[in-house]
């Protein structure tokens, strides 16, 4: 439910559907598995936290500033596509996109209006920034987090 | 058309298609009579002649 | 300006044609760069605006030297000396980066700056799967195309300026394409990263390629069309309806360079793999397989094996290849029927895999000596073993069962390698060591013992790379299903990393071969464009076009 989107630019890791070649491990359900502070950690020097690993570091992530500017346009194409978002989400979209990482802010309480069950914290331990890093982790904190395990169909007893 | 017209579609009509399509397409190529225009087609690489005359 | 001679304008409908293509481009350029919504994308309109001025100011240039000398008696090779160049430099550029994305998985630590995102694996990577296939084999595919189909149609390449416009509008693709990867710009599909806009340039430009290679065809003197050119036409309109299809999308906005696919979910993956599996049938397979049958006649100085093979090779490939993406999405959300398609097609690929294979080796028999007097023959000939080769594992790795082993592992990269460094590789290798001595009419090519080393070097760098990956990838396979007595994943996945080193380190050291074997060659075709032939080895060297070897 997140809305803050890790864009493409950022990440080669992923759930894979379809992709060819497991480098770095499932990430399907990596979904609050891990703390924020691991995941930046991991990202700004992955050996600090997983001394074998073979990742390159994305520390670069911290620095670049999230645009949330036009997140507007990024929900409405979305919109056209066939996701359900409304009007009052679109109208929303940059300041809700804003809000998710800083649990202080003025608008806080409304996008959890506008989003219910939605994460709301600063991602990256960064509160003075939104930055792509905020948005990476707040991705992958919601892989595989909507499943509801209990009421699978088909779910053998 | 909706998902069950195309598949019923490509399960039959599609299939006989695609079928005589490559029927037809090894007839062409095991016809006896056919013979001489390919085995002249083989020479083609070899007698394209040089760069600047043609 | 409009002064003619021989019937041939300077300011030709072509010429028009393209200079307004320019204009517009240049125009969308400017205003892009203008109302960027992000620095990468504003960069990328920069470039682009640039490409565009230099390409209008080569315009007017080749339009202010006057009218154009009547050559319609030629053959046009200008544009496929440069296709040639081309090659070559992409060729090493993209193997250079392939060395460097081994190497940073082999030693974590080195060649990473963790400030730099451009030196990131993620963004390298695509530049290198791009650099190869596109940049190098798109350029061979390209360069090549035009030097066949005017041979065998005997007519000369039409459409005037349109095939500069074809090979300059490719290099821009390339050069946004590249500069976009390395600012982080990626749609995230594989094989098809581009961005939109970049996309639609390059329909632009296939759509040119098209018309050239069909007007050509179109002016033939000879009645049959050479089944070298059924390949590459398959090929290009193959090609163009993969590219439509799977970039459906619809941007951001007009300045940025950020999309969303038309298509979700499974049905996603389905396009992209229908796209992915037809870019290695129609780009790697059936437009190599257009040299294929063109160059080793050519430089075996025999005809193909058999004819009708050859057309039979085309047609099942035509009929099959395209049913056969969906081997790549086992044990997905992929509707198990369709999983089975796509790997009982993937196995009826095998028949005529082979029949062309043989078809290729044949083509040699009477004519064996050869291989041992002719390093370039003997290269398209690996090439050809290559193409078996991996085209009978490939049907292997489809099976379902043989699939839940291989599927993610490195297993699937070396796979990918034997064909892409062996087949693709070897035959466009051999194409080019054939086309410099013709092109430049250079009696032989400057060094056969350079292609030698050329050729050893290589293979001993892709037994490296293919026999790494393979223990590499059955390695991980077996660590991944591996359960404990108590049911537990016997291994953490790191684990299956860290097993991974030793394998990752030789398949650099491979890499490493393969690249100094090209620019050994690079070297080689620099001295023959130039003309050096040395005395020594003028009297041993058999001639590239020339009558039977002479003294054994």
């Amino acid at each position: 439910m997140a809305i803050i989107r890790s864009r493409p630019r950022a990440c080669t890791i992923g759930p894979s559907n379809g992709a060819q070649k497991r480098t770095g491990p499932d990430l399907a359900r990596v979904g609050g598995r891990y703390s924020d502070e691991w995941h930046r950690a991991h990202m700004e020097d992955p050996r600090s936290v997983v001394p074998e690993s073979v990742m390159p570091p994305y520390a670069f992530l911290a620095n670049a500033d999230l645009d949330v500017a036009r997140m507007g346009d990024h929900l409405r194409v979305n919109r056209t596509l066939g996701v359900p978002y409304t009007d009052e989400q679109l109208a929303n979209a940059a300041l809700d996109a804003r809000a998710q990482a800083e649990p202080l802010g003025s608008n806080a309480y409304d996008f959890e209006q506008r989003y219910p069950g939605a994460a709301v914290r600063d991602f990256d331990g960064n509160p003075a920034r939104v930055t792509e890093m905020d948005a990476l982790i707040a991705y992958l904190q919601m892989l595989g987090a909507g499943v509801d395990f209990q009421n699978l169909p088909g779910r053998r007893a | 058309m909706d998902y069950l017209a195309i598949s019923q579609f490509a399960a039959t009509w599609g299939l006989v298609l695609l079928c005589g399509g490559f029927a037809a397409a090894l007839i062409y190529a095991l016809w006896p009579g056919n013979k001489d225009k390919f085995s002249r087609a083989a020479q083609a690489p070899l007698d394209d002649g040089d760069d600047d005359g043609r | 300006m409009n002064a003619e001679i021989g019937g041939r304008k300077a300011w030709g409908g072509d010429a028009l044609a393209i200079f307004v293509i320019i204009l517009l481009g240049a125009f969308y350029a400017l205003w892009g760069a203008a109302h960027a919504t992000d620095r990468a994308f504003a960069i990328q309109m920069w470039t682009a605006l640039a490409a565009f001025v230099a390409g209008g100011v080569m315009l007017l240039f080749f339009i202010g030297a006057g009218p154009r000398a009547d050559d319609s008696g030629k053959y046009a090779n200008g544009v496929i000396k440069a296709g040639v160049i081309a090659s070559m430099f992409w060729g090493v550029a993209g193997f250079l980066v392939g060395v460097i994305i081994a190497a940073q998985l082999a030693f974590p630590n080195i060649l990473y700056f963790e400030d730099l995102g451009w030196t990131n694996f993620g963004r390298l990577r695509p530049l290198h799967t791009s650099a190869v296939i596109f940049a190098f084999g798109g350029n061979v595919l390209i360069a090549t195309s035009f030097y066949v189909v005017q041979r065998t149609c005997r007519a000369r390449l039409a459409g005037g300026l349109w095939p500069w416009f074809v090979f300059w509008g490719y290099q821009l693709v390339i050069v946004m394409a590249g500069t976009g990867y390395l600012l982080g710009i990626t749609q995230g599909r594989e094989y098809a990263e581009l961005p939109w806009y970049t996309d639609i340039w390059l329909t632009i430009v296939w759509v040119a390629y098209l018309l050239v290679f069909l007007a050509t065809i179109w002016r033939r003197e000879e009645k049959h069309i050479y089944v070298a050119n059924w390949f590459y036409l398959a090929f290009i309109v193959t090609i163009a309806m993969l590219h439509i299809v799977n970039n459906l999308a619809i941007p951001v906005s007009f300045a940025s360079w950020f999309s969303y696919s038309a298509f979700a979910g499974v049905q996603d993956a389905l396009t992209q793999w229908w796209y992915g599996h037809n870019a290695v049938g129609f780009f790697l397979t059936a437009g190599f397989l257009g040299l294929m049958y063109y160059f080793i006649p050519k430089q075996a100085e025999r005809p193909v094996y058999s004819y009708r093979l050859s057309i039979i090779h085309f047609w099942a490939l035509i009929f099959l290849y395209i049913w056969a993406g969906p081997h790549h999405l086992h044990y997905t959300a992929l509707p198990q029927w369709a999983q089975t398609l796509g790997f009982t097609f993937s196995i009826i690929l095998w028949m005529p895999s082979w029949g062309g294979m043989i078809n290729g080796l044949m083509t040699l028999s009477g004519a064996w000596d050869k291989l041992r007097t002719d390093p370039v023959l003997r290269m398209m000939v690996v090439a050809v073993a290559f193409y078996g080769m991996s085209t009978f594992e490939g049907p292997v790795m489809s099976i379902r069962a043989v699939n839940s082993l291989s599927h993610y592992t490195d297993w699937t990269i070396g796979h990918v390698h034997s064909g892409a460094l062996g087949w693709v590789g070897y035959i466009s290798f051999g194409a080019l060591y054939c086309l410099v001595p013709w092109l430049w009419k250079r009696k032989a090519l400057f060094s056969n013992a350079l292609v030698e080393w050329h050729f050893w070097l290589s293979t001993i760098g892709i037994v490296l790379y293919i026999t790494s990956m393979w223990v590499a990838g059955v390695m991980q396979g077996l660590m991944w299903r591996a359960y404990n007595e108590l049911g537990f994943l016997e291994y953490a996945f790191v684990e299956s990393v860290e097993a991974m080193n030793p394998y990752y380190i030789i398949r650099a050291l491979g890499g490493v071969l393969f690249l100094l074997g090209a620019l050994v060659m690079a070297y080689n075709l620099w001295r023959t464009a130039r003309g050096d032939a040395p005395a020594h080895e003028r009297e041993t060297d058999r001639p590239a076009q020339a009558a039977p070897v002479a003294a054994e």
